[in-house]
């Protein structure tokens, strides 16, 4: 087995340009391959990430997102009177009536617009939304038209440094702080005072509602008593859940694309790691004869060749599992088709991706080498040393 | 056709100069000496042996002659040209016009028929295609195998092999031919087939021919035949 | 140069099998690229099928937002507008699934700014003549089997409950690139409704469409019309609806950019493979390219033959991606691209992505013979021939 390694190892380094060629092939593809994955990761962790299923949204009911749903006054209050509700200390309910829009920023780069989602709070979404920490600045105080970015936004999107204000709806808003929610997608938002952006915006319903229930096991019979209830008209949602599927359009998207480049990067390392091999296979013909008169049997000249693809693959892999970690310091904010504004999803490299990566670019090297390898094992001892 | 080749009988073929010219190479490090301010002069028309032990320069003499490498001091003349002072594109062009080559292993090309490889290097001259073609059937008649035109080098035998490649020397109308151990991989019989083409080559059209061997039957054939030892000459 | 051609053409079948794989990496590669290419072009299609003498007003502030219908009036008086309409978009569900069709309600002067809609005059008085009335562009109808005389149900979203509609009207589109996914109704029948019922803003549009006359300046109209409307409670923005509709693609940026970026990385992998088979092609015939040297033979020369074996295999490749495109345009596209199709309005591959396939193939080609030509160019004949002994 040493020898077999040593034999490869040699011709690897003799046809030193040809080999480093298919190991940058291989790189290559498996770059594309790792990066789609960390992005699909990314993706899930934020769909997943965005709100907690302790929380419990509720919007009104046909709505496909809090832009479209409106909940008037009296139902809302109606609807939090409901026992399951946690409430405060003063009895009053612990709820954010949020009120969603979409506003239109210029992004830094080429000062384009694109869309934002403006979500006005109130002083409860900071302990109901547990992931809410201010990186630079402080909160926005209430009452004031003051609001903080998201990191996401901030990075961006012009206008959104602290001190500066943003034109919204003819108004100055002051930007007081930076705040990051993970990866998740409030990350991407600009928050402020709900009661104050409302009336600016000529809204007078919410959007929607966010609060906890006394235990997590009334859900179920919560949601049946609000939706069934005949006065409102309102779907009721753990809120973890409503926002992943908030993103479902643009991951679907994505996943399809990334699934058909995977499939044709595929094709093509495979097709690579063949013609290599083939190709080593057929100038080593005469010493494949020698090495058969001495006494190897087949099965040794398969595995050689196969060790050396799998050798070639194995570099190439890691190189290009090296290669898509490096995204993992990028994002990509692009626009959500469902909600109509703005979202980040960034590259998230586990371990298994690494994995994943390099057991790609075997399995390729395998798959690729078989036939090649065959055909040497198979050779007719004779004609091998005729050549 | 016949015109074209015998024309050059009236032409005086060139003289060959070689100036106290030095070669060495580096082999793993080391500097070896081949050639020592050699100095050779060759007459046109003059059909030269050049022998020696292995190592002794022969090899790199006839190279720098034909002017595939180049001397680290000295000058070669070849008629009026100083070849040693070409550049690489200018010496390119030189040899397409100047010089035939003749290898020990056959170096044809095993996909293109004995007329096809003969006539290769008359696509660096501008003419007609079918010129081409004329002058290749021509020069294949010459060498005896003009009944061979369309077969490929793997239906040839080894010595019928070689006279497509003298063939192709002489397509061009060189002044001069260059063997590098021609006969070295022919038995007996071909090897004199051979040989004996190289002899009315020079002899009936003027031919300068110059040989390396280590084949004293073989260097029977030539006019002169000049010694190497370590790079310097013991004969002429 | 036809002699060097079949020395070039000979030399690129001496290896049968590896030419043969080679030319699939390239023709795989290519169909990578075009796929790549066509989603971006989809992406894209919008701004092509956007017309220059029409413009959007909307609602300065966010696209979510309303503007008056009282607009109208003043809409229509400004100098350069020829004809405007004005309407809002529905989004409602459709059989419960999540659908990708566009629907909005309008009024009738609407129809007269899209007049590639192909819709006929009889579609157009049964329109007028029925208050659920409802056009449904004919991809519409093809898919979800839509008959003429139908009535279907919406599920309303931003404008709750169920709404019913007569399918009075099928409108075929004037080309293929006309985006017949959409459905139209009644601008009046939804405010009425709104008005009772359902309260969120009634008396209020989404945008108004407009065709301005022949020879009149955008900028001098957008200007005209969001003056008017400066400082009000409702700020217009008014562009044309090209830059409208490339605001929405610099939305989705971000992605097209990534997306052009892969697509190079395909050519990168194309030119890896090429010169790599190349490369062991040339070092095979190492003395071969050594007597051609010796010959006479230029390194340009060599360089041009062995970018010739190279175009050999690249564009066979690039003849194999036609073959197969002709399959692909033969089929109907969702069997080719399946649920992507559904993504965008217009999704077929244009002809200028396989221009741009043969040029790479082209240049693919001519670049992977460079490296082997250049190592070729290098080496000392002598040395070569010296090996084999």
């Amino acid at each position: 087995m040493a020898l077999e390694l040593q034999y490869n190892f040699r011709y690897l380094s003799v046809r030193k340009t040809s080999s480093l060629m298919t190991i940058l092939g291989i790189a290559l593809v498996v770059m594309v391959f790792v990066a789609t994955l960390m992005l699909s990761n990314g993706i899930r962790e934020t769909l997943r990430g965005t709100g907690s299923p302790k929380n419990v949204i509720v919007i009104r009911n046909g709505a496909q997102n809090e832009i479209q749903s409106g909940l008037k006054r009296d139902d809302s209050n109606a609807l939090l009177a409901d026992e399951a509700i946690v409430r405060q200390t003063d009895g009053s309910p612990d709820v954010t009536t949020d009120s969603v829009i979409v506003a239109s920023m210029r992004k830094r780069s080429d000062g384009s617009p694109s869309n934002v989602t403006v979500r006005g709070v109130s002083k409860e979404a900071y302990s109901l939304r547990e992931g809410i920490s201010v990186q630079n600045g402080r909160l926005p105080t209430f009452g004031t038209r003051e609001v903080m970015v998201g990191t996401a936004i901030h990075a961006k999107f012009a206008g959104t440094d602290i001190g500066q204000s943003l034109r919204i709806g003819g108004i100055d808003w002051n930007v007081v702080g930076i705040f990051s929610a993970g990866n998740s997608g409030f990350s991407s938002e600009v928050w402020g005072d709900s009661e104050i952006l409302m009336p600016v915006f000529r809204r007078e319903q919410f959007s929607s509602l966010t609060f906890r229930l006394t235990s997590p096991q009334e859900f179920d019979a919560f949601k049946n008593r609000i939706e069934n209830n005949p006065r409102m008209s309102v779907t009721v949602r753990r809120e973890n859940e409503f926002y992943e599927s908030q993103s479902k359009m643009l991951a679907t998207f994505i996943a399809a694309i990334g699934i058909t480049i995977s499939i044709f990067f595929s094709i093509g390392a495979i097709l690579g790691a063949i013609i290599t091999m083939h190709s080593a296979v057929a100038s080593r013909k005469h010493e494949i004869g020698v090495l058969r008169a001495l006494g190897f049997r087949p099965i040794h000249i398969f595995r050689a060749f196969a060790a050396e693809s799998l050798m070639i693959s194995l570099i190439g892999g890691i190189l290009g599992t090296i290669l898509a970690s490096l995204t993992s310091f990028a994002s990509i904010s692009t626009t959500n088709f469902d909600t109509f504004s703005d979202v980040r999803f960034g590259f998230t490299l586990t371990p298994a991706v690494l994995a994943y990566g390099v057991l790609f670019a075997l399995i390729m090297g395998l798959i690729g080498s078989f036939f090649p390898a065959l055909s040497a094992a198979r050779m007719r001892v004779v004609e091998a040393l005729r050549s | 056709m016949n015109t074209a080749i015998a024309s050059n009988i009236e032409n005086q073929s060139p003289i060959i100069l070689v100036e106290r010219v030095t070669k060495s190479y580096t082999r793993g490090g080391e500097r070896i000496l081949v050639l020592d301010e050699l100095s050779i002069e060759i007459k046109g028309g003059s059909f030269i042996a050049l022998m020696g032990p292995s190592g002794s320069g022969k090899t790199t003499l006839l190279n720098l002659i034909a002017g595939i490498d180049r001397p680290d001091s000295g000058r070669i003349l070849v008629g009026d040209s100083n070849i040693s002072a070409l550049s690489e594109s200018q010496l390119t062009s030189w040899r397409a016009r100047s010089v035939g080559f003749i290898f020990q292993f056959y170096n044809l090309f095993p996909v293109l028929t004995a007329l096809e490889n003969v006539a290769l290097p008359l696509s660096l001259l501008p003419m007609k295609s079918s010129e081409r073609k004329e002058r290749a059937a021509f020069a294949l008649e010459v060498v005896g195998l003009g009944d061979r035109v369309d077969h490929y080098p793997r239906q040839l035998s080894g010595g019928q092999e070689q006279r497509v490649a003298i063939a192709r020397a002489i397509v061009t109308d060189p002044a001069m031919i260059v063997a590098d151990e021609p006969t070295g991989d022919l038995d007996r019989t071909s090897a004199t087939e051979v040989l004996s083409l190289l002899q009315r080559l020079n002899k009936e059209y003027g031919k300068t021919i110059i040989m390396v061997t280590h084949d004293l039957v073989a260097a029977e054939f030539a006019g002169h035949i000049v010694q190497l030892d370590k790079g310097k000459l013991i004969t002429k | 140069m036809l002699d060097l051609f079949r020395l070039i053409y000979r030399n690129a079948l001496r290896h049968p099998v590896r030419s043969a794989l080679t030319t699939i990496g390239v023709t795989v590669a290519l169909l990578a690229f075009c796929f790549i290419h066509t989603v971006i072009g989809a992406w894209m299609s919008g701004v092509e099928r956007s017309a220059k003498n029409r413009m959007v007003v909307r609602n300065a502030v966010s696209l979510i937002f309303y503007l008056p219908l009282s607009y109208y009036d003043a809409v229509l008086s400004t100098p350069g507008v020829e004809k405007a309409g004005y309407g809002n978009w529905f989004g409602g569900l459709f059989r419960n699934e999540r659908v990708r069709f566009q629907q909005f309600a309008v009024n009738d002067a609407y129809l007269d700014v899209y007049p590639e809609l192909a819709i006929s005059p009889e579609m157009r008085e049964k329109f007028r003549n029925n208050r659920q009335a409802a056009l449904v562009g004919r991809e519409v109808a093809d898919k979800y089997n839509i008959k003429l005389g139908e009535r279907i149900q919406i599920q309303g979203t931003i404008f709750p409950g169920l709404w019913e509609f007569d399918v009075v009207g099928i409108f075929p589109g004037r080309d293929q690139q006309t985006d017949t996914r959409t459905m139209f109704f009644r601008w009046d029948y939804l405010n009425e409704r709104n008005r009772i019922e359902i309260q969120r803003q009634p008396d209020h549009i989404g945008f108004f469409a407009v065709q301005i006359a022949a020879g009149a300046e955008p900028a001098v109209i957008s200007k005209a019309i969001d003056d008017k409307f400066a400082n009000s409670p409702f700020e217009t923005l008014t562009e044309t609806e090209t830059a409208f509709v490339q605001g929405f693609i610099s939305m989705s940026s971000t992605i097209i950019t990534v997306l052009v970026f892969v697509s190079y990385v395909v050519i990168a992998i194309m030119l890896l493979v090429l010169t790599n088979t190349m490369l062991m092609s040339s070092q095979e015939r190492l003395r071969e390219y050594a007597v051609l040297k010796s010959l006479g033979f230029s390194s340009s020369r060599i360089w041009a033959l062995l970018c010739g074996e190279a175009l050999v295999i690249s564009v066979s490749g690039f003849f194999m991606l036609c073959l197969i495109l002709a399959v692909v345009f033969s089929l109907p596209p969702r069997t080719v691209f399946g649920s992507l199709v559904d993504f965008f309005p217009v999704f077929a591959v244009k002809p200028w992505t396989v221009v741009a396939s043969a040029f790479a193939s082209l240049v693919v080609g001519a670049a992977a013979g460079g490296i082997p030509a250049f190592r070729i160019a290098r080496l000392k004949v002598t040395e070569v021939l010296r090996r084999v002994e």
